[in-house]
Protein backbone atom coordinates (compact mmCIF):
# COMPACT_ATOMS: atom_id res chain seq x y z
CA UNK A 1 0.00 0.00 0.00
CA UNK A 2 1.47 3.79 -1.10
CA UNK A 3 1.66 6.01 1.97
CA UNK A 4 0.08 8.71 2.00
CA UNK A 5 1.29 11.79 -0.61
CA UNK A 6 3.75 13.43 1.41
CA UNK A 7 2.53 16.92 -0.21
CA UNK A 8 -0.45 17.21 1.99
CA UNK A 9 1.76 17.43 4.94
CA UNK A 10 3.51 20.73 2.92
CA UNK A 11 -0.64 21.46 2.42
CA UNK A 12 -1.06 21.68 5.99
CA UNK A 13 1.82 24.06 6.39
CA UNK A 14 0.46 25.99 3.82
CA UNK A 15 -3.25 26.37 5.59
CA UNK A 16 -1.89 27.16 9.04
CA UNK A 17 0.37 30.09 7.56
CA UNK A 18 -2.03 31.36 5.68
CA UNK A 19 -5.12 31.07 8.05
CA UNK A 20 -2.93 32.76 11.16
CA UNK A 21 -0.34 34.90 9.63
CA UNK A 22 -1.17 35.96 6.02
CA UNK A 23 -3.40 38.57 7.06
CA UNK A 24 -5.03 39.02 3.50
CA UNK A 25 -7.37 36.37 4.14
CA UNK A 26 -7.73 32.20 3.83
CA UNK A 27 -5.75 31.70 0.93
CA UNK A 28 -6.34 27.73 0.87
CA UNK A 29 -9.30 26.15 -0.10
CA UNK A 30 -8.70 22.98 1.52
CA UNK A 31 -6.20 20.59 3.46
CA UNK A 32 -6.12 16.82 3.98
CA UNK A 33 -5.81 14.60 6.68
CA UNK A 34 -3.12 12.24 5.21
CA UNK A 35 -0.40 11.59 7.16
CA UNK A 36 2.93 12.16 6.50
CA UNK A 37 5.34 9.20 5.35
CA UNK A 38 8.33 10.04 7.92
CA UNK A 39 9.32 12.40 10.39
CA UNK A 40 11.23 15.28 9.27
CA UNK A 41 12.37 18.05 11.34
CA UNK A 42 10.21 20.61 12.83
CA UNK A 43 10.08 23.48 10.82
CA UNK A 44 11.58 26.82 11.79
CA UNK A 45 11.80 30.30 10.86
CA UNK A 46 14.36 30.51 8.01
CA UNK A 47 16.66 33.96 7.13
CA UNK A 48 16.03 34.47 3.56
CA UNK A 49 17.57 36.46 1.36
CA UNK A 50 15.21 39.63 0.78
CA UNK A 51 16.61 43.12 0.24
CA UNK A 52 14.73 45.85 2.95
CA UNK A 53 12.17 46.77 -0.04
CA UNK A 54 10.95 45.37 -2.87
CA UNK A 55 9.21 47.88 -5.13
CA UNK A 56 9.06 51.13 -2.04
CA UNK A 57 7.26 48.24 0.23
CA UNK A 58 8.91 47.17 3.29
CA UNK A 59 10.00 43.69 3.85
CA UNK A 60 9.27 42.39 7.12
CA UNK A 61 10.45 39.01 8.43
CA UNK A 62 6.76 37.74 10.86
CA UNK A 63 7.06 35.88 13.46
CA UNK A 64 5.80 32.36 12.92
CA UNK A 65 7.11 30.14 15.51
CA UNK A 66 3.63 29.78 17.36
CA UNK A 67 2.21 28.27 14.38
CA UNK A 68 5.08 26.64 13.32
CA UNK A 69 5.43 24.70 16.67
CA UNK A 70 1.58 22.73 16.18
CA UNK A 71 2.81 21.23 13.23
CA UNK A 72 4.53 17.69 14.03
CA UNK A 73 5.23 16.52 10.64
CA UNK A 74 6.31 18.36 7.44
CA UNK A 75 8.66 17.96 4.34
CA UNK A 76 10.07 21.25 4.82
CA UNK A 77 13.36 22.26 6.77
CA UNK A 78 12.38 25.84 7.72
CA UNK A 79 9.62 28.18 6.33
CA UNK A 80 9.92 32.11 6.25
CA UNK A 81 6.77 34.08 5.76
CA UNK A 82 7.67 37.80 5.03
CA UNK A 83 5.05 40.85 4.55
CA UNK A 84 5.48 43.80 2.29
CA UNK A 85 4.39 46.91 3.59
CA UNK A 86 3.33 50.44 2.31
CA UNK A 87 5.61 53.58 4.81
CA UNK A 88 1.84 53.79 6.55
CA UNK A 89 2.22 50.04 7.58
CA UNK A 90 -0.63 49.05 4.89
CA UNK A 91 -0.01 45.19 3.68
CA UNK A 92 -0.07 44.21 0.46
CA UNK A 93 1.69 40.84 0.13
CA UNK A 94 3.10 38.38 1.76
CA UNK A 95 5.67 35.47 0.68
CA UNK A 96 6.13 32.52 1.85
CA UNK A 97 9.61 30.75 1.71
CA UNK A 98 9.79 26.82 2.26
CA UNK A 99 13.11 25.28 2.33
CA UNK A 100 12.13 21.34 1.08
CA UNK A 101 14.11 19.00 3.25
CA UNK A 102 15.88 16.05 2.17
CA UNK A 103 12.59 13.41 2.69
CA UNK A 104 10.87 15.82 0.12
CA UNK A 105 10.47 14.58 -3.58
CA UNK A 106 11.32 18.06 -4.68
CA UNK A 107 11.62 17.25 -8.31
CA UNK A 108 8.76 14.88 -8.93
CA UNK A 109 5.47 16.79 -10.44
CA UNK A 110 2.82 15.08 -8.22
CA UNK A 111 4.62 16.65 -5.41
CA UNK A 112 4.59 19.62 -6.62
CA UNK A 113 0.78 19.34 -7.57
CA UNK A 114 -0.33 18.54 -4.73
CA UNK A 115 1.56 22.03 -3.35
CA UNK A 116 -0.25 24.18 -6.19
CA UNK A 117 -3.42 22.28 -5.85
CA UNK A 118 -3.78 23.42 -2.24
CA UNK A 119 -3.45 26.81 -3.00
CA UNK A 120 -6.61 29.64 -3.61
CA UNK A 121 -10.23 29.26 -4.12
CA UNK A 122 -9.20 28.64 -8.26
CA UNK A 123 -7.94 25.77 -10.47
CA UNK A 124 -4.60 27.52 -10.36
CA UNK A 125 -3.06 28.44 -14.25
CA UNK A 126 0.01 27.79 -15.45
CA UNK A 127 2.03 30.58 -16.88
CA UNK A 128 5.30 30.38 -18.27
CA UNK A 129 7.47 33.58 -16.82
CA UNK A 130 10.93 34.34 -18.72
CA UNK A 131 12.11 30.44 -18.79
CA UNK A 132 10.17 29.17 -15.12
CA UNK A 133 6.66 28.41 -14.36
CA UNK A 134 4.66 30.15 -11.88
CA UNK A 135 0.90 28.94 -11.25
CA UNK A 136 -1.62 31.64 -10.66
CA UNK A 137 -4.64 31.00 -8.39
CA UNK A 138 -6.96 33.24 -7.14
CA UNK A 139 -8.01 33.57 -3.52
CA UNK A 140 -10.80 35.76 -1.49
CA UNK A 141 -9.77 39.66 -2.87
CA UNK A 142 -5.84 38.15 -3.42
CA UNK A 143 -3.97 36.58 -6.47
CA UNK A 144 -1.47 34.03 -5.45
CA UNK A 145 1.31 33.47 -7.15
CA UNK A 146 3.53 29.76 -6.15
CA UNK A 147 6.90 28.98 -7.99
CA UNK A 148 9.66 26.11 -7.32
CA UNK A 149 13.60 25.65 -7.48
CA UNK A 150 15.39 23.23 -6.19
CA UNK A 151 15.86 24.16 -2.82
CA UNK A 152 12.10 25.07 -2.00
CA UNK A 153 8.43 26.79 -3.13
CA UNK A 154 7.48 30.28 -2.75
CA UNK A 155 4.00 31.75 -2.41
CA UNK A 156 3.34 35.19 -3.04
CA UNK A 157 -0.06 36.71 -1.98
CA UNK A 158 -0.75 40.11 -3.61
CA UNK A 159 -4.07 42.22 -2.23
CA UNK A 160 -5.87 42.32 -5.80
CA UNK A 161 -5.90 46.11 -5.61
CA UNK A 162 -2.11 46.20 -5.38
CA UNK A 163 -1.52 48.05 -9.32
CA UNK A 164 2.07 45.80 -10.00
CA UNK A 165 1.35 41.98 -8.97
CA UNK A 166 3.09 41.31 -11.95
CA UNK A 167 6.10 43.27 -11.44
CA UNK A 168 6.83 42.16 -8.06
CA UNK A 169 6.78 38.63 -8.88
CA UNK A 170 9.28 39.05 -11.52
CA UNK A 171 11.36 40.67 -9.43
CA UNK A 172 11.37 38.05 -6.52
CA UNK A 173 11.23 35.00 -8.98
CA UNK A 174 14.27 36.65 -10.46
CA UNK A 175 15.92 37.13 -7.01
CA UNK A 176 17.57 33.77 -5.20
CA UNK A 177 15.57 33.89 -2.05
CA UNK A 178 17.31 30.65 -0.54
CA UNK A 179 21.03 30.46 -0.72
CA UNK B 1 -21.40 -18.54 -20.69
CA UNK B 2 -21.45 -18.29 -24.53
CA UNK B 3 -21.99 -14.49 -24.22
CA UNK B 4 -19.10 -14.06 -22.44
CA UNK B 5 -16.56 -13.96 -25.41
CA UNK B 6 -19.08 -12.34 -27.30
CA UNK B 7 -19.28 -9.25 -24.86
CA UNK B 8 -15.47 -9.35 -24.81
CA UNK B 9 -15.11 -8.88 -28.19
CA UNK B 10 -17.52 -6.18 -28.08
CA UNK B 11 -15.47 -4.34 -25.45
CA UNK B 12 -12.32 -4.65 -27.66
CA UNK B 13 -14.15 -3.24 -30.57
CA UNK B 14 -15.43 -0.56 -28.67
CA UNK B 15 -11.91 -0.03 -26.65
CA UNK B 16 -10.30 -0.37 -29.89
CA UNK B 17 -12.38 2.60 -31.49
CA UNK B 18 -12.42 4.87 -28.96
CA UNK B 19 -8.38 4.57 -27.81
CA UNK B 20 -6.82 6.63 -31.02
CA UNK B 21 -9.36 9.41 -30.75
CA UNK B 22 -8.05 9.99 -26.94
CA UNK B 23 -4.78 9.72 -27.87
CA UNK B 24 -5.48 12.26 -30.64
CA UNK B 25 -6.69 14.28 -27.88
CA UNK B 26 -4.34 13.91 -25.68
CA UNK B 27 -2.04 14.05 -28.28
CA UNK B 28 -3.02 18.04 -29.16
CA UNK B 29 -3.46 19.18 -25.69
CA UNK B 30 -0.08 18.61 -25.39
CA UNK B 31 1.21 20.20 -28.31
CA UNK B 32 -0.81 22.97 -27.53
CA UNK B 33 0.64 23.41 -24.08
CA UNK B 34 4.08 22.95 -25.19
CA UNK B 35 3.06 25.32 -27.97
CA UNK B 36 2.06 27.79 -25.22
CA UNK B 37 5.14 27.50 -23.04
CA UNK B 38 7.45 29.16 -25.59
CA UNK B 39 8.53 31.59 -26.94
CA UNK B 40 6.74 32.97 -29.91
CA UNK B 41 6.02 34.61 -32.93
CA UNK B 42 2.64 34.75 -34.82
CA UNK B 43 0.26 36.75 -37.45
CA UNK B 44 -3.45 35.89 -36.60
CA UNK B 45 -6.53 36.98 -38.87
CA UNK B 46 -10.14 36.97 -38.84
CA UNK B 47 -12.52 38.37 -40.54
CA UNK B 48 -16.01 38.17 -39.57
CA UNK B 49 -19.33 40.37 -40.96
CA UNK B 50 -18.12 43.29 -38.72
CA UNK B 51 -14.86 43.22 -38.26
CA UNK B 52 -11.56 42.23 -40.05
CA UNK B 53 -8.11 42.24 -39.08
CA UNK B 54 -4.23 40.98 -38.72
CA UNK B 55 -2.30 40.98 -35.81
CA UNK B 56 1.05 39.93 -35.70
CA UNK B 57 2.30 39.97 -32.43
CA UNK B 58 5.90 38.33 -30.19
CA UNK B 59 5.52 36.72 -27.17
CA UNK B 60 8.34 36.36 -24.49
CA UNK B 61 6.49 35.02 -22.21
CA UNK B 62 2.60 35.25 -20.35
CA UNK B 63 3.72 38.41 -19.08
CA UNK B 64 5.39 40.07 -22.16
CA UNK B 65 4.21 40.65 -25.29
CA UNK B 66 3.96 42.92 -27.88
CA UNK B 67 1.54 43.26 -31.11
CA UNK B 68 0.41 45.05 -34.17
CA UNK B 69 -3.04 45.38 -35.48
CA UNK B 70 -3.56 45.70 -38.93
CA UNK B 71 -6.53 46.40 -41.00
CA UNK B 72 -6.83 46.20 -44.57
CA UNK B 73 -2.79 46.08 -45.26
CA UNK B 74 -2.77 49.53 -42.57
CA UNK B 75 -0.81 49.26 -39.55
CA UNK B 76 -3.29 50.99 -36.99
CA UNK B 77 -2.04 50.37 -33.27
CA UNK B 78 0.89 49.01 -31.63
CA UNK B 79 0.34 47.55 -28.28
CA UNK B 80 3.05 46.43 -25.69
CA UNK B 81 2.11 44.17 -22.70
CA UNK B 82 5.56 44.26 -20.10
CA UNK B 83 4.11 42.52 -16.68
CA UNK B 84 1.86 45.18 -14.87
CA UNK B 85 2.39 48.16 -18.18
CA UNK B 86 0.55 48.55 -21.50
CA UNK B 87 1.92 50.79 -23.86
CA UNK B 88 0.17 51.84 -27.15
CA UNK B 89 1.18 54.01 -30.18
CA UNK B 90 -1.34 54.82 -32.79
CA UNK B 91 0.78 53.99 -35.75
CA UNK B 92 -2.28 55.90 -37.72
CA UNK B 93 -2.98 58.51 -35.67
CA UNK B 94 -6.50 58.83 -38.35
CA UNK B 95 -7.47 56.03 -36.78
CA UNK B 96 -7.92 57.53 -33.54
CA UNK B 97 -10.53 59.71 -34.74
CA UNK B 98 -12.63 56.61 -35.08
CA UNK B 99 -12.54 55.60 -31.79
CA UNK B 100 -13.68 58.83 -29.72
CA UNK B 101 -12.78 62.62 -29.41
CA UNK B 102 -11.45 62.35 -26.64
CA UNK B 103 -8.38 59.05 -25.90
CA UNK B 104 -8.31 60.08 -22.32
CA UNK B 105 -6.41 62.95 -20.38
CA UNK B 106 -5.88 65.62 -22.57
CA UNK B 107 -1.76 64.66 -22.23
CA UNK B 108 -2.67 61.42 -23.53
CA UNK B 109 -4.65 62.08 -26.25
CA UNK B 110 -2.05 64.90 -27.56
CA UNK B 111 0.47 61.85 -27.31
CA UNK B 112 -1.64 59.59 -29.22
CA UNK B 113 -2.79 61.73 -31.58
CA UNK B 114 0.58 62.06 -32.65
CA UNK B 115 1.80 59.43 -32.67
CA UNK B 116 3.77 59.28 -29.73
CA UNK B 117 4.20 55.90 -27.30
CA UNK B 118 1.79 56.36 -24.04
CA UNK B 119 2.77 53.73 -21.43
CA UNK B 120 0.38 53.22 -18.39
CA UNK B 121 2.19 51.52 -15.47
CA UNK B 122 -0.43 49.77 -14.26
CA UNK B 123 -2.45 49.17 -17.38
CA UNK B 124 -1.66 45.60 -18.55
CA UNK B 125 -5.06 43.89 -18.85
CA UNK B 126 -6.15 40.39 -17.04
CA UNK B 127 -4.38 37.92 -17.54
CA UNK B 128 -7.08 35.67 -19.49
CA UNK B 129 -10.74 36.97 -19.69
CA UNK B 130 -13.52 34.78 -19.11
CA UNK B 131 -16.25 35.23 -21.42
CA UNK B 132 -20.11 34.16 -20.53
CA UNK B 133 -21.82 31.78 -23.45
CA UNK B 134 -20.17 30.21 -25.98
CA UNK B 135 -16.36 31.02 -27.50
CA UNK B 136 -16.06 31.88 -31.23
CA UNK B 137 -17.73 34.64 -31.68
CA UNK B 138 -15.06 37.92 -31.74
CA UNK B 139 -14.56 39.09 -28.03
CA UNK B 140 -14.64 42.91 -29.61
CA UNK B 141 -10.73 43.40 -28.63
CA UNK B 142 -8.91 41.88 -31.52
CA UNK B 143 -5.62 41.94 -29.16
CA UNK B 144 -7.84 39.24 -26.48
CA UNK B 145 -8.67 37.58 -29.56
CA UNK B 146 -5.29 37.25 -30.71
CA UNK B 147 -3.70 36.50 -27.77
CA UNK B 148 -6.07 33.73 -27.11
CA UNK B 149 -5.79 31.75 -30.51
CA UNK B 150 -4.40 28.71 -29.01
CA UNK B 151 -5.71 28.76 -25.68
CA UNK B 152 -9.30 28.76 -27.12
CA UNK B 153 -8.49 25.42 -28.99
CA UNK B 154 -8.84 23.83 -25.42
CA UNK B 155 -11.87 25.35 -24.88
CA UNK B 156 -13.03 24.48 -28.85
CA UNK B 157 -12.01 20.86 -27.93
CA UNK B 158 -14.19 20.48 -25.69
CA UNK B 159 -17.21 21.53 -27.82
CA UNK B 160 -16.36 18.82 -30.29
CA UNK B 161 -17.44 15.07 -30.73
CA UNK B 162 -13.90 14.13 -31.35
CA UNK B 163 -10.36 15.23 -31.85
CA UNK B 164 -8.58 13.00 -34.71
CA UNK B 165 -5.31 12.70 -36.78
CA UNK B 166 -6.46 13.83 -40.11
CA UNK B 167 -6.63 10.86 -42.91
CA UNK B 168 -7.26 10.68 -46.07
CA UNK B 169 -8.53 6.75 -45.58
CA UNK B 170 -10.38 7.73 -42.66
CA UNK B 171 -13.92 6.35 -43.31
CA UNK B 172 -15.64 9.25 -41.67
CA UNK B 173 -13.65 11.90 -43.78
CA UNK B 174 -15.59 13.48 -46.33
CA UNK B 175 -13.50 16.20 -48.37
CA UNK B 176 -16.24 17.93 -50.31
CA UNK B 177 -17.04 19.41 -46.44
CA UNK B 178 -13.13 20.33 -45.55
CA UNK B 179 -11.72 23.66 -46.44
CA UNK B 180 -8.47 23.07 -45.04
CA UNK B 181 -5.39 22.22 -47.06
CA UNK B 182 -3.90 18.74 -46.51
CA UNK B 183 -0.92 18.42 -44.17
CA UNK B 184 2.57 18.18 -45.83
CA UNK B 185 3.45 14.45 -44.84
CA UNK B 186 7.16 14.49 -46.52
CA UNK B 187 7.87 17.35 -43.68
CA UNK B 188 6.18 15.60 -41.14
CA UNK B 189 3.52 17.96 -40.19
CA UNK B 190 0.00 16.76 -38.72
CA UNK B 191 -2.97 17.94 -39.04
CA UNK B 192 -5.73 17.52 -36.07
CA UNK B 193 -9.25 17.72 -36.86
CA UNK B 194 -12.32 18.85 -34.35
CA UNK B 195 -15.37 16.68 -35.30
CA UNK B 196 -18.00 18.42 -34.89
CA UNK B 197 -21.08 17.15 -32.88
CA UNK B 198 -24.45 16.80 -35.19
CA UNK B 199 -27.25 19.19 -35.64
CA UNK B 200 -30.29 17.58 -34.42
CA UNK B 201 -32.93 16.79 -37.24
CA UNK B 202 -35.76 16.56 -35.48
CA UNK B 203 -37.81 18.25 -32.00
CA UNK B 204 -36.85 15.13 -29.93
CA UNK B 205 -32.78 15.18 -30.22
CA UNK B 206 -33.54 18.58 -28.36
CA UNK B 207 -34.50 19.92 -24.99
CA UNK B 208 -35.64 23.23 -25.59
CA UNK B 209 -36.78 22.58 -29.55
CA UNK B 210 -36.03 25.00 -32.28
CA UNK B 211 -35.48 28.43 -29.98
CA UNK B 212 -33.53 26.65 -27.20
CA UNK B 213 -30.48 25.72 -27.40
CA UNK B 214 -31.10 23.59 -30.42
CA UNK B 215 -28.05 24.77 -32.34
CA UNK B 216 -24.76 25.77 -31.09
CA UNK B 217 -21.40 27.62 -32.96
CA UNK B 218 -19.23 24.44 -32.18
CA UNK B 219 -21.66 22.72 -34.27
CA UNK B 220 -20.56 25.04 -37.46
CA UNK B 221 -17.07 25.04 -36.61
CA UNK B 222 -14.74 23.99 -39.01
CA UNK B 223 -11.02 23.52 -36.75
CA UNK B 224 -7.77 22.08 -37.67
CA UNK B 225 -4.80 22.63 -36.28
CA UNK B 226 -1.43 21.78 -38.32
CA UNK B 227 1.40 20.86 -35.94
CA UNK B 228 4.99 20.41 -36.72
CA UNK B 229 8.50 19.44 -34.73
CA UNK B 230 5.44 19.10 -31.86
CA UNK B 231 4.29 22.57 -31.61
CA UNK B 232 1.31 24.77 -33.46
CA UNK B 233 2.14 25.44 -36.40
CA UNK B 234 -1.19 26.77 -38.01
CA UNK B 235 -4.71 27.07 -36.92
CA UNK B 236 -7.25 27.29 -39.49
CA UNK B 237 -11.15 27.30 -38.23
CA UNK B 238 -13.94 28.68 -39.72
CA UNK B 239 -17.81 29.12 -38.72
CA UNK B 240 -19.84 27.70 -41.47
CA UNK B 241 -22.98 27.98 -41.82
CA UNK B 242 -24.08 28.04 -45.26
CA UNK B 243 -21.25 25.15 -45.71
CA UNK B 244 -22.95 22.79 -43.26
CA UNK B 245 -23.32 19.16 -44.45
CA UNK B 246 -26.90 19.22 -43.30
CA UNK B 247 -27.90 22.93 -44.29
CA UNK B 248 -26.68 21.96 -47.63
CA UNK B 249 -28.71 18.73 -48.03
CA UNK B 250 -32.08 20.48 -46.55
CA UNK B 251 -31.24 22.83 -49.57
CA UNK B 252 -30.91 20.46 -52.57
CA UNK B 253 -34.16 18.67 -51.21
CA UNK B 254 -35.69 21.73 -50.72
CA UNK B 255 -36.53 23.23 -47.17
CA UNK B 256 -40.04 21.32 -46.74
CA UNK B 257 -38.23 17.70 -46.85
CA UNK B 258 -37.44 18.91 -42.69
CA UNK B 259 -39.69 21.62 -41.50
CA UNK B 260 -37.43 21.65 -37.77
CA UNK B 261 -33.88 22.05 -39.64
CA UNK B 262 -35.63 24.86 -41.90
CA UNK B 263 -36.83 26.40 -39.07
CA UNK B 264 -33.71 25.85 -37.15
CA UNK B 265 -32.14 27.40 -39.71
CA UNK B 266 -34.39 30.58 -39.56
CA UNK B 267 -33.78 30.70 -36.08
CA UNK B 268 -29.97 30.74 -36.69
CA UNK B 269 -30.19 33.48 -39.81
CA UNK B 270 -32.39 36.09 -37.33
CA UNK B 271 -29.40 35.12 -34.44
CA UNK B 272 -32.09 33.75 -32.00
CA UNK B 273 -30.09 31.19 -30.87
CA UNK B 274 -28.58 31.73 -27.21
CA UNK B 275 -25.39 32.96 -28.75
CA UNK B 276 -25.32 34.43 -32.34
CA UNK B 277 -23.78 32.13 -34.85
CA UNK B 278 -22.69 34.28 -37.30
CA UNK B 279 -19.76 33.25 -40.21
CA UNK B 280 -16.21 33.84 -38.82
CA UNK B 281 -12.73 32.92 -40.37
CA UNK B 282 -9.63 33.11 -38.17
CA UNK B 283 -6.09 32.30 -38.78
CA UNK B 284 -3.60 31.77 -36.96
CA UNK B 285 0.07 31.36 -38.21
CA UNK B 286 3.39 30.56 -35.51
CA UNK B 287 6.90 30.22 -35.38
CA UNK B 288 9.39 29.59 -32.26
CA UNK B 289 11.96 31.35 -32.69
CA UNK B 290 14.55 31.26 -29.66
CA UNK B 291 14.09 34.17 -27.93
CA UNK B 292 11.90 37.10 -28.34
CA UNK B 293 12.53 40.55 -26.57
CA UNK B 294 9.55 42.62 -25.31
CA UNK B 295 10.30 46.13 -23.70
CA UNK B 296 8.20 49.46 -23.18
CA UNK B 297 9.58 51.53 -25.70
CA UNK B 298 11.72 54.41 -24.21
CA UNK B 299 10.54 57.78 -24.39
CA UNK B 300 7.07 56.94 -23.86
CA UNK B 301 4.46 59.41 -22.38
CA UNK B 302 3.18 58.69 -19.10
CA UNK B 303 -0.76 58.36 -18.15
CA UNK B 304 -3.36 56.29 -17.99
CA UNK B 305 -5.32 54.52 -20.61
CA UNK B 306 -8.00 53.24 -19.33
CA UNK B 307 -10.02 55.56 -21.56
CA UNK B 308 -8.39 54.59 -24.91
CA UNK B 309 -9.20 50.47 -23.84
CA UNK B 310 -12.49 51.37 -23.64
CA UNK B 311 -13.15 53.34 -26.56
CA UNK B 312 -10.56 51.04 -29.13
CA UNK B 313 -12.70 48.39 -28.33
CA UNK B 314 -16.22 50.38 -28.01
CA UNK B 315 -14.99 51.23 -31.68
CA UNK B 316 -13.97 48.00 -32.64
CA UNK B 317 -17.80 46.60 -31.97
CA UNK B 318 -19.23 49.79 -33.64
CA UNK B 319 -17.46 48.90 -37.08
CA UNK B 320 -14.17 50.78 -36.69
CA UNK B 321 -12.58 47.13 -38.56
CA UNK B 322 -15.22 46.69 -41.00
CA UNK B 323 -14.28 45.09 -44.00
CA UNK B 324 -14.64 46.94 -47.31
CA UNK B 325 -12.75 43.63 -49.36
CA UNK B 326 -12.79 40.08 -49.07
CA UNK B 327 -9.63 38.60 -46.93
CA UNK B 328 -7.42 36.40 -48.34
CA UNK B 329 -7.70 32.87 -46.34
CA UNK B 330 -5.20 31.36 -49.04
CA UNK B 331 -2.36 29.81 -46.69
CA UNK B 332 -5.52 27.71 -45.16
CA UNK B 333 -7.68 26.66 -48.03
CA UNK B 334 -7.26 23.56 -49.95
CA UNK B 335 -6.79 24.27 -53.52
CA UNK B 336 -8.77 22.44 -55.76
CA UNK B 337 -7.72 19.36 -56.87
CA UNK B 338 -4.51 19.19 -54.33
CA UNK B 339 -3.60 15.62 -53.49
CA UNK B 340 -1.90 14.84 -50.19
CA UNK B 341 1.82 15.68 -49.84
Amino acid sequence: VRPPFRGAAVGRILLLLSAASLLLGPACSSSSDAVAASTPAPASVYEVDLPARVLGLRVVSENIRANLSRIQQSYLQSVGLFSFRESNDLLRATLQVGRFNDVADAQKARFRDSIIGQLGSSVPIRLRVGSRSVYLATGSDQNIFTWFDRKGFYVLSIRSDYPFPRTMMRKLLNTELLT
Amino acid sequence: VRRVPLVVILALTLLASCSPQNEDVQELKGFLARSELAPRVFDYRALGPTDEFEVHGEVADDLRYKMVLSHEGRRLVQYVVSDDALAVRLADPAFGKKLANQLGHPTVDAALREGKWVVDPSGAPALFKKVAGQRGVSSGDPFQDTREAIRVITEYITQARAVKEWNLEDIEYRPQYDPWRYPNKEAQEVRYDLLRQPLPKSEAQTLGGQTGDAAQIGQFRKTSVFVWRNRVREICSVIDIDGHEDIRALRERGLRSNPFLANLLKVIQRKETSVPIEPRISIAEVGYPDEVAVGIPAGAVRGKLETFVSAFKQGVTAGALRPTRRMSIDECRRPPGETPG
